[in-house]
């Protein structure tokens, strides 16, 4: 990297932008979309909910135990990601194997968990377009938010399961475990924003 | 990500033993402050909370502390700035109401 930075010319090409890599790169660009897009499905729900005179409070309509495991759940498997991203740079593929299967079984048990308060949420009357709590608009949010999330999530799931299965066959690179892993604590940081201003204020 | 030519891929500079201990006090950190906030439910304590924890995951989890530091700062003035703009464009709408 230092070496190709001095023999070549900076026009020549070859250079990586922030001596990274370019798969590395690419899905931070994205992150930064990723982020601009919850921060607008936040910005429009604080904006709704400020404006209105019948939000529901949230602790009266949702199992606050409940959510924090689910929390403590999908915080746990970033945790166990960060892990397999040090086993992969330590070519240490047992370690990888390992790590990214726990934090697959996280993954499933977070959309797991989340597919339960859904279930409990429409079974109680909420809908996209009203609810028996108060302002339609919280039926809304409630879906459209916990909903791309939980979508992240199942992809994450998926980048996850192809991680896994490199690993097991000895398949997979440093490189791609860490863009993984980059996508997952993304998807864990965009959670912790949600579960905040969502579900706690 | 079968493309393996990366500079990060780079084998020079892998530790022997990885270290995990930084990462499972980081998770302790977290669980405890996702703790505090859930049984204080003080805006005081969540606001701070959900930035500290924003904070240590970007740093620590997702490595951004060991990158350049020119590239931090590429990604969170984007995501600043970009958020503040969205923010913004809000306020006229809220005039309109």
């Amino acid at each position: 990297m230092t070496t190709m930075a001095t023999t070549e010319s900076r026009w020549t090409g070859g250079l990586s932008p922030f001596g990274m890599s370019w798969q590395k790169l690419m899905m931070w660009w994205f992150i930064v979309t990723d982020a601009l897009l919850f921060a607008g499905f936040l910005g429009g729900y604080g904006f709704s909910r400020l404006g209105s005179a019948n939000w529901p409070a949230p602790s009266k309509v949702f199992s606050m135990p409940f959510l924090t495991v689910m929390t403590f759940v999908l915080i746990s498997s970033s945790a166990t990601m960060a892990c397999a991203v040090a086993a992969a740079k330590a070519r240490d593929r047992a370690a990888v194997a390992r790590f990214t299967a726990l934090t697959l079984l996280g993954g499933v048990i977070f959309l797991s968990m989340q597919a339960w308060e859904w279930a409990h949420f429409i079974g109680d009357g909420g809908r996209p377009a009203g609810n028996p709590w108060g302002d339609a608009r919280f039926g809304s949010y409630f879906f459209l938010v916990t909903g791309f999330h939980g979508t992240h999530v199942l992809l994450g799931v998926v980048i996850l399961l192809i991680v896994a299965l490199r690993a097991r066959k000895d398949r997979y690179t440093d490189n791609g475990v860490e863009v993984a892993g980059l996508y997952w604590h993304f998807v864990d940081l965009v959670w912790v924003f949600i579960f905040g201003c969502f579900y706690l204020i | 990500m079968t493309n393996d030519t990366g500079p990060t891929s780079a084998p020079s500079t892998a530790p022997a033993t990885p270290h995990y201990g930084v990462y499972f006090r980081i998770w302790g950190v977290l669980l405890v402050i996702t703790l505090l906030m859930v049984l204080t439910h003080n805006p005081a304590i969540l606001l701070p909370g959900m930035a500290a924890k924003a904070t240590l995951i970007a740093l620590w989890f997702m490595h951004l502390k060991d990158e350049r530091k020119d590239f931090i700062f590429y990604i969170a003035s984007s995501i600043v700035i970009l958020s503040l703009i969205l923010f913004a464009l809000m306020v006229p709408d809220g005039k309109a109401m």
